[in-house]
């Protein structure tokens, strides 16, 4: 009797618990909005509507308009995005089923994994050495000034950096495909490459897609890489080795720098904004992934 | 299909003597017309062997069963007719099999399925295509492309001949993974008659289905041997007695017993064919 009194204790309290663990998550979310929003509005009858309409930043004259960054932030997700597919494709089909369970498919994958965990910093410093040299070479021989960072260097190193997530997604779904569906492929006479097509690929769409949506959040808030090779210049790039910078960016770049009240406000509003972007982002991508299924 | 393209069936004599010492199943008569040969077909995964030197004929235009307690190797002898053994690095296979006079290992692995078709135990429908497209996904999967109306026809034709078109023709765009097992299967079937395959393995197709769908298929089979030949592995001795024309009993990777299954069923030569016939094992 007694015992099962203590059952239902144990079973409310950790009942309990993970409700509390539950709630946590939005609680932390709320709070940093809030805390975030409180400092951003505090300023916001100085910084004004244009924030969100304007692209002109400039602090001295304090103007402060967010686009450049925005749009920043969206040109090197893409490409960086862009970049990273044809990659990341390939060796989730070379690891998820051409070579799966092979010791190379394993070599891969443990690389893949050191690269996922080499710091930002050390990813922006490899851009810096090895990356903008070669850059800057081929501006020379274009007839572009030299500058060898901007956001085609910041993407070309961003794909790379976000490269893991969606290939270890890939490889994981391609691997589940089933057995029988493959050896009915098969048995129709189609080749590997066919079975990989037609059957395979399609099968595992949904997952794909979804390591590209989380190669995607993580491309839109990275900073420390991108801050060091975008170039932080606070105007849309003019070309395609144009500098710019995008909302992480600005943020780390400029933080220390905010003299004044109304400026670490505008600061603060990007951080604000970033978080609201990121989260429609992933709305909007979960609505995507539901309509192709 | 024409029949100058069918080799001369070994006479009874020269096939005694030339397998004689082999098998028990060596030494019964090979079905008058046959369009599958197989000679000394082994199988083993990893050195291990699963099948051990069948020979066996498989008669045209009408229905082979493979019987045998579980494990003995049915399936594994017919997935080595339509080479999915290539697929397993641990497969070694060895012998020979001829589809009419043809080779099946000097061919490639896909011509040999193009002409072989295969349903397997669990209905396999691809659940990223529709209805009409499984239908074609032989087609799609060779990346032979097909204007419209060869589509239609091809779709109609071949749902017809899996007795599936009364029921799908208005699902046609429905995929094919929310159907019930049982269409599965006949979907899956229809794929396979959709390339025209000369031969029709099926592996324990009915084993995952309740006994009304159960009993379509064993009708469609039935018709289907009309204009295709069927060999199909089955656990079940009443579907083989009801439905099979020869009766080939597999044990522990022999051939122990092939015949008319009404001899097989009436009076089997082998001591255990009779207890595995009786429900001793298996
Ligand atoms: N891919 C494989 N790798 C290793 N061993 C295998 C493989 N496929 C089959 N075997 C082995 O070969 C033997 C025969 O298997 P098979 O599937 O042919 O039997 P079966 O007669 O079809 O049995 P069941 O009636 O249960 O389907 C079994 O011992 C099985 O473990
Ligand atoms: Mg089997």
């Amino acid at each position: 009797m007694k015992s099962m009194m203590n059952r239902k204790r144990a079973d409310r309290l950790f009942r309990g618990g993970l409700f509390g663990a539950a709630f946590l998550i939005p609680a932390v979310l709320l709070g940093m909005l809030l805390s975030l929003g409180i400092i951003f509005f505090d300023e916001f009858s100085e910084i004004g509507f244009q924030y969100f309409f304007s692209s002109d930043w400039d602090p001295v004259n304090e103007r402060y308009g967010i686009i450049v960054f925005v749009v920043g932030t969206f040109l090197t997700m893409f490409l960086a995005l862009g970049f990273s597919i044809p990659f990341s494709l390939a060796i989730s089909i070379f690891t998820g089923e051409i070579m799966y369970g092979t010791k190379i498919a394993t070599l891969i994958s443990q690389l893949l994994s050191i690269i996922s965990a080499i710091p930002s910093v050390v990813m922006g410093l490899c851009g810096l050495f090895v990356l903008t040299p070669i850059m800057q070479d081929i501006q020379l021989a274009l007839g572009y000034p030299p500058y060898g960072t901007g956001f085609l260097s910041a993407s070309m190193v961003l794909a790379i950096m976000i490269l893991p997530f969606s290939a270890f997604l890939g490889r994981e779904v391609i691997s589940l495909v089933p057995k029988d569906l493959k050896e009915a492929a098969y048995g129709l006479g189609a080749t590997r490459l066919e079975v990989i097509r037609y059957v395979i690929l399609p099968y595992a769409k949904s997952g794909i897609i979804s390591g590209f949506m989380i190669s995607m959040s993580r491309a839109i808030g990275e900073t420390i890489a991108v801050t060091m090779l975008i170039g932080n210049s606070n105007y849309f790039p003019q070309n395609i080795f144009g500098t710019t910078n995008t909302m992480a960016s600005v943020m780390a770049n400029e933080f220390s720098e905010a003299g004044s009240d109304v400026y670490f406000s505008a600061i603060v509003g990007i951080g604000f904004s970033l978080i609201i972007i990121s989260a429609l982002f992933s709305l909007t991508a979960r609505k995507i992934i539901k309509n192709f299924y | 299909m024409g029949q100058n393209k069918f080799p001369k069936p070994i006479k009874k004599a020269s096939l005694n003597n030339n397998l004689s010492h082999r098998s028990y199943a060596s030494k019964i008569a090979s079905p008058p017309k046959y369009i599958l040969r197989a000679e000394d077909l082994s199988v083993g995964f990893s050195g291990k062997t699963v099948l051990n030197k069948i020979n066996m004929d498989v008669a045209e235009y009408a229905v082979t069963a493979i019987m045998g307690p579980s494990g003995c190797g049915k399936s594994t002898f017919i997935r080595a007719i339509n080479r999915m053994h290539d697929l397993d690095d641990k497969a070694t296979v060895s012998g020979k099999l001829y589809l009419r006079k043809d080779d099946l290992f000097a061919a490639s692995a896909m011509e040999v399925r193009r002409r072989v078709g295969m349903v397997f135990q669990k209905p396999n429908p691809f659940p990223s295509m529709t209805v009409a497209e499984n239908v074609l996904a032989g087609y799609t999967l060779n990346g032979i492309s097909l204007k419209r109306h060869e589509k239609e026809q091809l779709v109609e034709e071949n749902l017809q001949k899996a007795a599936l078109w009364s029921e799908m023709k208005d699902r046609l765009h429905d995929r094919g993974n929310f159907l019930s097992g049982g269409q599965q299967q006949r979907l899956c079937i229809a794929r396979s008659l959709a390339i025209k395959v000369e031969i029709l393995l099926l592996d324990e197709p009915t084993s995952a289905l309740d006994p009304l769908a159960t009993l379509k298929i064993e009708n469609l089979i039935q018709k289907l041997k009309k204009e295709i030949t069927i060999l199909m592995v089955t656990h079940n001795t009443g579907q083989a007695s009801r439905i099979s024309d020869y009766t080939a009993f597999i044990y522990l990777g022999e051939l122990i017993e092939y015949n008319k299954t009404k001899k097989i069923f009436t009076v089997p030569k082998d001591k255990r064919t009779e207890r595995y016939l009786s429900g001793k094992f298996g």
